[in-house]
Order: structure tokens, then sequence, then C-alpha cells
């Protein structure tokens, strides 16, 4: 078997897959099952967005999982989960990761031309994130992250013309979980001291997941796991907008809330006032009351906090005028806190931190094989 | 022709997509900061793979240039008993250890469930 080192963060907006020996892989968060009787052959651009599980150490994992362009072209059930329940809990959950894995293993196999000779042709080693809130709380996640994911697989690619079946192997000891927003503060280790207070608000797009840090464990057992996260930042925008007489889809929004343009017809049109109003009610109205709430029940004053840790594609250009970043330290009190950005682009910074986590793993289960 | 690699797991992840050419560089890099080769039992997990990597011409590639960086390392330091790494290379196997890297994460590991 090959041994394959993979990160993988399953975010609400997308799954993102970072290999120990090569780049972020991103998948948008579009999944869909599709029954067996629904399927024939397609021509796709892109002939890896529909995979078939065939083996799983669960039946609920068996079955078509697409997405993508591939995903649109059938009568397909959406696969999503929401900030109702936790990550850990749901099916969909595990099964995007699944196809994530199986993905990665057979752009290997295409890429290197791999014949295994024995039963799987690649034994993985994951590191994943999950919330901090499911990571910290008593219900052991992780525990159960474990067990529901470890087992053998064999997946197919039916849309691929030649070599179409991969099968792969996850040990529960192979797999180590680390909390969303807070393995930022692993970025500090250099200068990070015991006493440190690091404020971590990692803006997904189903969960604003908010958690102070002493040195490098959380302090206190409270950790704020919002709703009111980049869905809600998107929905505020796509209603404000609306009412101007655009328009426009949540991908759409998207691309706005980062652009700050409105594609209208022929023309663009600059949206930034629009954008930066929302942003400002949005942390005024739904963020500000969640960081405050934690402050308030750690016993924190906000001028206590060394570190402001933002995490999350919202919270990208912190430096310009009215970004969250900026809002957040202005109505909240952290203006003298040390705002930490820890990636080129902020959506990153759990796949690129847990990263170290999975080299450390790969280490660690390769001295001990 | 079959050649053994016992090779640090960091080193293996980077052999695993540099194509054979570089590995050379790869490896004189690697020697230069205190790589040991030395004659060891092979790790069979990562020979496997490593003999999966690569065909035998790839393999015959690597032992030549590992052959011609000893020659290297040794015309380009005065002292020779001051080399290290030491090079051993017996028939056709080569073994490749070290000792582990201290984890850069140190007790950040703890994180980690």
């Amino acid at each position: 078997m090959i041994l394959r080192g993979l990160t993988i963060d399953n975010g609400g907006s997308e799954v993102r897959t970072l290999p120990i020996d090569n780049n972020i892989d991103r998948m948008s968060n579009d999944f869909v099952t599709i029954e067996a009787q629904d399927f024939r052959v397609k021509e796709v651009e892109d002939k890896l967005e529909l995979c078939n599980v065939t083996k799983a150490p669960n039946e609920a994992y068996i079955g078509i999982v697409a997405r993508g362009a591939a995903g649109r072209l059938y009568d397909a059930k959406a696969m999503t989960f929401d900030s109702q329940s936790a990550k850990t809990a749901s099916i969909n959950y595990y099964r995007q990761i699944i196809y994530a894995i199986a993905r990665d293993a057979m752009k290997t196999k295409l890429k290197d031309d791999v014949k295994s000779t024995e039963d799987m042709d690649f034994d993985y080693i994951i590191a994943t994130c999950i919330p901090i809130k499911e990571h910290s709380g008593k219900n052991d996640c992780t525990a159960k992250l474990k067990a529901a994911l470890s087992g053998d697989y064999v997946v197919e690619f039916p849309l691929l013309n030649k070599v179409h079946t991969v099968s792969f192997r996850v040990k529960q000891e192979c797999i180590g979980v680390v909390p969303e927003g807070g393995v930022a503060v692993a970025a500090l280790r250099e200068e990070l001291t015991p006493d440190d207070i690091s404020l971590v608000i990692d803006m997904g797009h189903v969960t604003v997941d908010i958690a102070l840090f002493k040195g490098r464990t959380i302090y206190g057992d409270k950790v704020i796991s919002s709703p009111y996260a980049g869905s809600t930042l998107i929905a505020l925008l796509r209603s404000a907008l609306a009412d101007e007489g655009y328009s426009v889809n949540d991908s759409q929004v998207q691309r706005i809330l980062e652009t700050g343009i409105v594609k209208h017809g022929a023309q663009e049109i600059d949206a930034t006032d629009i954008v930066n109003a929302q942003k400002v009610i949005y942390v005024q109205n739904f963020l500000k009351k969640e960081i405050l709430s934690i402050l308030n029940m750690n016993a924190i004053n906000a001028k206590q906090v060394q570190y402001l840790i933002p995490v999350g594609a919202g919270m990208n250009n912190p430096e310009r005028e009215r970004s969250i970043v900026r809002e957040l330290a202005l109505n909240c009190g952290l203006s003298s806190a040390a705002v930490k950005i820890l990636s080129k682009d902020l959506r990153y910074v759990n796949v690129e931190q847990t990263a170290l986590f999975t080299k450390a793993l790969y280490r660690r289960m390769v001295r001990t094989s | 022709m079959e050649v053994l690699f016992c090779i640090p797991e960091d080193l293996y992840s980077r052999f695993e997509y540099i194509p054979p050419e570089a590995l050379p560089c790869v490896l004189e890099s690697l020697l230069r900061k205190g790589l040991e080769v030395i004659d060891s039992p092979a790790n069979d997990r990562l020979h496997d793979n490593f003999q999966k990597q690569f065909s035998n011409s790839d393999l015959e590639t690597i032992l030549s240039a590992i052959k011609s960086l000893q020659v290297v390392s040794l015309n380009t330091t005065d002292n020779v008993e001051k080399i290290k790494p030491v090079i051993e290379i017996e028939n056709t196997e080569i073994h490749i250890s070290k000792e582990d890297d201290d984890d850069e994460l140190g007790e950040f590991l703890d994180m980690m469930k």
C-alpha cells in the first residue's frame, strides 16, 4: 500500500484537501447523492466529480456521490449539513470526506500509475478539523469521528474511461482531529507565552466559532458556535442588493462580497458601499454580541486580549476600511489587540495549520510502522 | 537490480513527487544538513512505496547520483574525518536513515486528539 498523508477541512462552503506533498484542492460544497437507477455515463469536464462508493465500513456510505457540474446533470438529492446539529453526527459529513479522500487517491493513482499488488491501494493518514465546540465538548466527537471514518473503502469513478476503481484504508490511529479556529493558535507557537490571551474568530459559512485561548489551551470551558455566520452575511447582502434592484444568487453574492462589484447585464457596478454597510450591520447586530458573550462568560476584559486571530473567507482584506476585522476591533474594544493574519487567504488558515498536524501524525505512524 | 532505501519520512514525502533527475540536488541538500547514510535495517513500507514510485532505470539513475555525490562531498571537504554524513555503499544496497526531527509543533501537538 502507498502511504498518503492528507489534511481535510470539510467546511460549509467548500471541502478542502491538502496532501502533504501537494497543493490545496478546493471542492465546492454542493454535494448530491444519485440513485443507481438514475445514473448513466455523461460527458463532464471533471470526471472525478462523481464517484460510487462500493465498499465501506458503514452501509450508509455506499452509493453515488457527485458535486459541481456533474451533480447538476442528474436527478439528485442535496447532501447538506446545517448549524442545527453537530457536523460529526451527520452521515453526509462523512460521505463528503470519503469522496474527498477517494478523489485524492484516484488523482494520485492516475498521475503515478499506481498498481498495487496488495488488497488496498492506499493507506491514509488523515488530520482534519472539526468545530471547536465539538472538539472540546463532552460528547467525545473526535472518538465518534474516528470510529465513523475508519475502515476499508473501494470507490469507483464511473465517468473515467480507463482505470476507475481505487481502494484505501483508514485506521483509527491514523486519524488526527484538531479544533477549527483553535488550530490557528499553533501558528503562533514561536511567539506565544503561556499567559497570552488569544481570541480566535473562525467565520465559516454555517457557523462562526469563537474561542479564547490562554497560551496554547482553551481558556475556560466556554466556546461559542454561532449560526450567525457567512450565510447570514450573504443573506443580508442579498436582501440589500435586491432592494437596490439587483437580483443575484448566493454564489454571486459571495463574489460581490470579495470584489465589491455587481454584474448587471454587461455593466459592472461598484457596490462597495452596499457591501460595507452590510458588513457593519453584520458585526454590530450579530457578531458583536457573540464576542462580548464569550469575553463575559470567561470573565475577560477586551483589553486583556493580546491577539485577535481572524479565520475564514469573510475575514479577508482586514486592512480595508469597514472590513469585518476592523469593525470587530472597533466595536468590541479590541483595538489594542494585535491582529494576526495567518494566511494570504484566511479561508485556508484551518487547512494550512492542520497540515502541520498531518505531517506530525505521518511521521509518528511511519516511526511506529 | 534492487536498491533498498530506508528514508526518513519527511524526506520520503518529498521524494514522492520529485522526479528522479532532481533527486541528486535534494540528496545533496539533505546530506549537507547532516543526513546520515548508514547500513541499517530498511523500513519495509517506505521501501515498498519507493520501489513502486520509480522504475529500475530510475533507481539506476538515483544510485549513480548518490555515488557521484559521495565523490563530490569528499572532494569538497579537506578533513574527511569531519564529514557527516557517512556514506556506505555495499553492493547495490543503500540505506539512508536519520534521527527523527523533533516535532516542530512541540507541546502544541497535544491539541490533536
